[in-house]
C-alpha cells in the first residue's frame, strides 16, 4: 500500500500551476520517461489519487465498478463530453479496471525499444517536419515521448499509426441510427505500411521510399454493393503535402486517381468515419495548424482490459441506447496524465470541421479520446478507441515473440445527426482477411494499384 | 453444346476448382457469398414507341405512293399494316445476383459472379420478341450463358487470382477495363458490350459495369520500380450483342434480318491480345496500350438471304427459264412475302437514315449481288448509276409493288469481325492551387487512340468495308468541390470525346443526316460528343443526387437525373429518368424515342 503523501487536489494544482507557467514535462511527482527508461514503471511518477479510481474518487467508485448514470457525477471530469453524454444520458456503461503502470503493456515491443533508444534524436525542421538531428526522416519510435507542444504531441500520434511496421486490420463496422436500430453493416480492411520511421528489420527505411511516410489501403469486402470498392492513399513524408489517393470502384471496374482533398466524408453511406479521423491523425500533420495545449489531467481512458480473447472473433457484446446497441461494452482505466491538444484544420478551407480536441496519454503518446467541433464551435463527433495487450490469462495473440498491442474498436458518434459507426478490430472478416501485424509482403499484397484492381469484383 | 447442361458445367468447374485448391495444404479456404435481388423497371413518359420494331414503324397504317404506281396508273397509296401497339412501360425485370468470393491461400484466390435477369415481358408487342437468345455461342451471348426467350443466367466472372510479389495473374472468365475516361470508350477498347438488358439507358454512374461482355482469359501483370506495370491479356474473343427485333431496346430495324450465326462461327475461337504500361512520374499518370481484336461491334453487310420465299410461303415459284424466281431472288438480300419488311421507298429511305446508312446507293448491292442486278435489268429496271433518290425509287417501288413486283422485302444482313489494331496512350495530370479554387486537386485526363485501317460498316452496306484510320480522343476534367460545409464535396465531371470517323457506337459519320427525303446522307465531318456528371451526396451519404448528361455537339442528348436511397444495409432506391432527343444528324436520334422513368428496388444480403 502506498502512503498518501500529498492531498487530494495535489496533482489538479500541479496540472495548473504547469499549463499557468507552460511547463511541459510530463510525470507529476517526478519525470515520468526517465522512469519509464529506467524501469517501464509509472508508479513512481503520480500520486495515488491519479493511479486509482478508489482514491480519485475517494472511494465513492471502485475498480470493478461499472460507471452509469447513478455514479457518472463522481468521473465527469474523467470523460470527454460526449463520453459523459453517453453515460448520463444513452444507457452507456463503462467497466472500470486497474491503472496500468507497466508501460510495455501499453506498447508494441519493437516500438517502445525504439522509443527509448531514440530518445532525443528528433527535432522539427523550418517547414515543421520531424526530422533526425542530422536531417534525415524519423528513425521510428515516438520522436517526442515527452513533448514540449502541440506540434510535437501530433508527430507521435502521426508518424506510426498503429505502432507496426505494418499493421493490417480486419473490420467490422455496425452503424446505428438515431432510433437506435442497426441501420447499415460493413465489413472492411485497412492496410498500413510505414516506408520510414520503421522499428523492425530492415529499418528505419524501405528502400526507394525514403520521401514517404506510408502506404494505407482501404477495401471493403461486404455487403455486396460496397464489396470491392478500394481507396489506396500513399502518404508523403512533408506533413505539408496531401497524400496521393487512388481508388477502385466497382462500377467502372479500374483502379483511377481521385482528389485528395475531400477527408471529411463518410466513405459509405451511413458511417460517421471520415478518412480525416483515422488515429485522431488522418490528416498530414501540417495541413493543419494552430496547435495548442489546452490541458493536462487525468482521464479515463480505454487502455486495458478490452481485448475479447480467442472464439470470439473480437467481437464485443453491446447495451445502451434506445435499443440496447448503440454502445460497445468497454473497460477503461484512470489514465493518470493527458495532454489535451486542439488544432484547426487550416488547410481545409471549407471543411466542415472547426477543430478538433484530442486527449493523449502521457504514457505511451497515444490519444485516448477525440472530439471534433463543426464551425460554429458546436460539438459534433466523438471519436472514442479501445486499445489492450491482447492477451487474456492464457489466450495470446501474438506480434512475433510477444502479445499484440493494437486497438481493440471505436466508437464514432455523430452527436448532431445522433449516428453512431461502432467498429471491431476483428479477427477475421468475410473475404478471408484476418488482422495481423508486420505481415511479410504486405505492400506487394495490399498497397499497390495492382492489389486494387485484383482485389476489385 | 447443349445450353443446358452449360451452366451446371461451369459450376461445377467452379466447385471443382474449390475442391482441388482445398487440399491439406491450404486449408485456409474462405468463403464470401453475397448477393442481390432487384427489381428493374422503366416506364415511358411519352407515347413514343420504338421506331425500329414492327410496333413502332412509323409507317404503320400510313398511306404513301408508289411512284411506280403513279407511272403505270395504277392505283398509287399503299398501306403498311398496321402493327402499332402503345405500352407503358419499357422494362420490368428482375435481376438476381450471387458473389462468390473464395480465398484459397495468402497468393490463391477466386470470384464467381452468377447473374440471373428475367423480362417479364408486359409489353404489347409485335410477334413473340425473343428477348436474351442470340445466335453466337450456341443460343446465347457468351459461353458461360444459359439463355431463354425471357431470361438469362450467366457467369460474368469465373476467375482465379494468383499473385506472388509484383507479379499477378487472372485466369478465367473477366471483364477487362481500361483508361480512365467514363461512359466514353477510348482505352477502354478489350470488350464489347451486351445491350439486350436496358441498352447503355440503366444507371449512368455504374457506366458499363453490367454491359462488358466478359470472355474466357488470361489477364497478368508485373509491376516494377514501384510505380511502373506492365500488363497483358490474352482473351478468347467474343462480340457485342444487341437487343433482338421488337424487344423494347432494339436498334436495329426489324425490317432487317440478322444473320449471326454463321459469320460469328467463323471466328469464335479467335482471341484478342492486348498490352499495356502504366506508370506515375510525379504527379503524371501515363499509360501506353497495344491492342489486337476482333472489333466486337462488328461490320454490317447485306447478305444473301437464303431463302425461297415462294416455297416459304407456299406459293407457285415462278419459272425463269432453267431458275426460280424464288430462287434467284435467295441469291439477294431479299426475303419477300412475310409481311414485315419494308413497303415502299418511302419508308426504305426513312429507315436508311434512322440507321445512319446511304439507302439511295441502291448500285453497290446491284454491284455485290449478280441476281440483284439480273432481276432488276429483268425487269427493265436501271443497273448503273443507282446512287440518288429519284433511280433508287423507281427501282425499290417497282419491286415493292404487290401488284408489279414483290410485295414488302425483308432485308438480311450479316455481322463480320475484322481484326484491328489499336494503339494508344492515357495520362492523367493533377493540378494543385490555392485551397478552395477552381484549379486545387483538378484531375485532367487525356486518352488517344489510333486505330489504323479500322473496318467501319459501308453504308450502302457493301460487302467491302469502308476503311479509315480513325483516331478517337477525350479529354476530362475532374473535380470534387465542397461548396458548403454541411454538404459533402460534389464530385463534377466535364469529358469532351472527339472521333475522327465514327460515332459512340462506332457508326460512320457518313451516313449521318439522311431523311426520307434526304439520301445519300450529308455526313458528317467528325463526331463530338460532350458528358458532364454530377454527383451530390447526402451528409450521411444515405442519399446521392445525381445528374448525367450526354450532349452532342449537333444537337441530340441524353439528360439523366436520379436519386439514390440506401435506407439501410439491405435495401437501396434507385429511381431517375431519361430524357433523350436528338434527330438522324446525330448519335442520340436513335434513342430519341425513350424517354423513361426508372426505378430499382433492390434487396442486398
Amino acid at each position: 500500500m502506498r502512503i498518501r503523501k500529498y492531498d487530494f487536489d495535489y496533482s489538479r494544482r500541479v496540472f495548473l500551476d504547469r499549463m499557468g507557467k507552460g511547463v511541459m514535462a510530463a510525470g507529476v511527482l517526478s519525470p515520468l520517461w526517465p522512469l519509464i527508461a529506467h524501469a517501464g514503471d509509472v508508479t513512481r511518477a503520480y500520486p495515488e489519487e491519479l493511479l486509482s479510481i478508489e482514491a480519485y474518487t475517494r472511494g465513492k467508485i471502485r475498480t470493478g465498478d461499472l460507471i452509469t448514470a447513478d455514479n457518472v457525477e463522481h468521473v465527469k471530469d474523467l470523460l470527454d463530453p460526449v463520453a459523459y453524454m453517453h453515460v448520463s444520458q444513452m444507457g452507456r456503461q463503462i467497466r472500470i479496471v486497474p491503472t496500468t503502470t507497466d508501460v510495455t503493456r501499453m506498447f508494441p515491443k519493437k516500438y517502445l525499444a525504439a522509443t527509448l533508444s531514440n530518445q532525443g534524436k528528433a527535432m522539427l525542421d523550418a517547414d515543421g517536419n520531424v526530422v533526425t538531428k542530422e536531417g534525415k526522416p524519423w528513425i521510428g519510435g515516438n520522436p517526442f515521448p515527452d513533448p514540449q507542444n502541440g506540434v510535437e504531441a501530433f508527430s507521435n500520434l502521426t508518424l506510426s499509426w498503429g505502432r507496426h511496421d505494418n499493421s493490417f486490420y480486419a473490420v467490422r463496422d455496425w452503424d446505428i441510427g438515431p432510433d437506435g436500430e442497426l441501420q447499415y453493416q460493413y465489413d472492411f480492411c485497412w492496410a498500413e505500411q510505414n516506408t520510414t520511421a520503421l522499428v523492425g528489420d530492415g529499418g528505419p527505411y524501405l528502400a526507394g521510399h525514403e520521401d514517404k511516410l506510408r502506404f494505407q489501403s482501404v477495401w471493403f469486402t461486404y455487403p455486396n454493393d460496397s464489396k470491392g470498392t478500394s481507396f489506396l492513399n500513399t502518404w508523403y513524408y512533408d506533413q505539408r503535402k496531401f497524400p496521393d489517393l487512388f481508388g477502385y470502384l466497382p462500377a467502372f471496374k479500374r483502379v483511377r486517381r481521385f482528389p485528395t482533398n475531400q477527408r471529411f466524408e463518410p466513405l459509405v453511406p451511413g458511417m460517421t468515419l471520415f478518412l480525416s479521423d483515422a488515429w485522431a491523425a488522418g490528416d498530414p500533420m501540417l495541413t493543419w495548424g494552430n496547435y495548442k495545449v489546452v490541458g493536462r489531467q487525468p482521464m479515463l481512458g480505454a487502455v486495458s482490459g478490452n481485448w475479447m480473447g480467442s472464439g470470439t472473433n473480437w467481437e464485443r457484446p453491446v447495451h445502451g441506447g434506445p435499443k440496447g446497441k448503440t454502445f460497445f461494452e468497454t473497460s477503461m482505466e484512470l489514465v493518470p496524465e493527458v495532454i489535451v491538444v486542439e488544432s484547426e484544420p487550416v488547410g481545409y478551407p471549407r471543411a466542415p470541421v472547426g477543430k478538433k480536441r484530442v486527449w493523449i496519454d502521457t504514457r505511451n503518446m497515444m490519444y485516448v479520446a477525440y472530439v471534433t467541433y463543426d464551425r460554429r464551435g458546436e460539438l459534433w463527433k466523438s471519436f472514442e478507441p479501445g486499445y489492450d495487450l491482447f492477451e487474456k490469462g492464457d489466450d495470446r495473440f501474438m506480434d512475433g515473440d510477444a502479445p499484440a498491442w493494437s486497438w481493440t474498436h471505436v466508437q464514432c458518434h455523430d452527436v448532431q445527426f445522433n449516428r453512431m459507426s461502432r467498429f471491431v478490430q476483428a479477427e477475421g472478416v468475410r473475404g478471408g482477411f484476418r488482422s495481423g501485424y508486420d505481415v511479410p509482403g504486405m505492400f506487394d499484397k495490399y498497397l499497390t494499384m495492382q492489389s486494387l484492381l485484383r482485389m476489385g469484383t | 453444346m447443349n445450353r443446358a447442361r452449360r451452366l451446371p458445367l461451369a459450376v461445377h468447374a467452379a466447385a471443382l476448382a474449390v475442391a482441388v485448391a482445398g487440399s491439406p495444404a491450404i486449408l485456409a479456404l474462405d468463403l464470401n457469398v453475397s448477393g442481390l435481388i432487384r427489381q428493374e423497371m422503366a416506364y415511358k413518359l411519352t407515347g413514343d414507341e420504338n421506331p425500329f420494331n414492327q410496333h413502332g414503324n412509323v409507317y404503320n397504317g400510313k398511306t404513301v405512293d408508289n411512284y411506280v404506281h403513279t407511272l403505270f396508273g395504277l392505283p398509287p397509296g399503299i398501306t403498311r399494316p398496321d402493327y402499332s401497339e402503345s405500352n407503358d412501360w419499357n422494362l420490368q425485370a428482375t435481376r438476381a445476383e450471387l458473389d462468390i468470393q473464395a480465398t484459397f491461400s495468402e497468393t490463391l484466390t477466386g470470384a464467381m459472379k452468377v447473374r440471373a435477369f428475367h423480362d417479364w415481358g408486359v409489353y404489347d408487342d409485335y410477334g413473340d420478341p425473343n428477348f436474351f437468345e442470340v445466335p453466337l455461342r450456341g443460343d446465347c451471348g457468351t459461353r458461360l450463358e444459359v439463355c431463354g426467350d425471357d431470361y438469362m443466367i450467366d457467369l460474368p466472372s469465373l476467375y482465379l487470382d494468383y499473385t506472388n510479389g509484383g507479379f499477378w495473374l487472372r485466369a478465367g472468365n473477366q471483364q477487362i477495363a481500361w483508361g480512365e475516361s467514363i461512359f466514353f470508350r477510348v482505352l477502354d477498347v478489350p470488350n464489347g458490350l451486351d445491350l439486350r438488358r436496358h441498352n447503355i439507358l440503366d444507371w449512368a454512374s455504374e457506366e458499363y459495369a453490367d454491359e462488358r461482355v466478359p470472355g474466357l482469359g488470361v489477364r497478368g501483370s508485373y509491376r516494377f520500380r514501384n510505380n511502373w506495370e506492365l500488363e497483358g491479356f490474352a482473351q478468347e474473343f467474343n462480340a457485342s450483342i444487341y437487343s433482338n427485333e421488337n424487344t423494347p431496346y432494339n436498334i436495329v430495324g426489324a425490317q432487317f434480318v440478322r444473320q449471326e450465326e454463321e459469320t460469328f462461327d467463323r471466328v469464335d475461337d479467335e482471341w484478342n491480345f492486348g498490352a499495356r504500361l502504366r506508370g506515375q512520374i510525379g504527379e503524371l499518370g501515363l499509360q501506353f496500350i497495344a491492342v489486337s481484336r476482333r472489333n466486337p461491334d462488328g461490320v454490317w453487310r447485306w447478305t444473301t438471304s437464303k431463302v425461297n420465299s415462294f416455297t416459304q410461303a407456299g406459293l407457285p415459284d415462278p419459272d425463269l427459264g432453267g431458275v426460280t424466281l424464288g430462287q434467284m431472288l435467295a441469291q439477294t438480300p431479299y426475303e419477300a412475302f412475310t409481311g414485315q419488311g419494308v413497303f415502299t421507298a418511302r419508308e426504305w429511305f426513312e429507315y436508311a437514315g434512322l440507321t445512319r446508312l446511304d439507302g439511295a446507293n441502291l448500285q453497290r448491292q446491284l454491284d455485290d449481288f449478280p441476281a440483284a442486278k439480273a432481276l432488276t435489268a429483268g425487269n427493265g429496271l436501271p443497273t448503273s448509276g443507282v446512287v440518288d433518290i429519284p433511280t433508287s425509287t423507281l427501282v425499290l417501288d417497282a419491286f415493292f409493288s404487290p401488284m408489279l413486283g414483290l410485295g414488302d422485302l425483308r432485308g438480311h444482313i450479316e455481322r463480320t469481325y475484322p481484326r484491328e489494331h489499336i494503339f494508344g496512350f492515357g495520362m492523367n495530370y493533377m493540378f494543385y492551387g490555392e485551397p478552395d479554387t477552381l484549379l486545387d486537386q483538378l484531375i485532367v485526363r487525356f486518352e488517344a487512340t489510333v486505330t489504323p485501317d479500322k473496318k467501319f460498316t459501308n453504308i450502302a452496306l457493301g460487302q467491302d468495308p469502308t476503311k479509315e484510320t480513325e483516331w478517337a480522343t477525350s479529354l476530362v476534367f475532374e473535380k470534387n468541390h465542397r461548396f458548403t460545409e454541411r454538404f459533402p464535396a460534389t464530385y463534377m465531371v466535364l469529358q469532351w470525346l472527339h472521333r475522327s470517323e465514327a460515332d459512340l457506337f462506332g457508326r460512320l459519320v457518313s451516313g449521318y443526316d439522311a431523311s426520307a427525303t434526304v439520301s445519300p446522307p450529308r455526313g458528317r465531318d467528325h463526331y463530338d460528343a460532350f458528358a458532364l456528371a454530377l454527383q451530390q451526396p447526402s451528409p450521411t451519404l444515405a442519399w446521392r443526387f445525381d445528374l448525367a448528361v450526354l450532349y452532342d455537339a449537333e444537337g441530340g442528348y441524353l439528360i439523366q437525373p436520379g436519386v439514390r436511397w440506401k435506407p439501410s444495409k439491405s435495401y437501396t432506391v434507385e429511381l431517375y429518368a431519361n430524357f433523350l432527343d436528338g434527330d438522324n444528324g446525330d448519335a442520340m436520334g436513335t434513342v430519341a424515342w425513350g424517354d423513361e422513368l426508372g426505378l430499382r428496388l433492390g434487396y442486398q444480403f
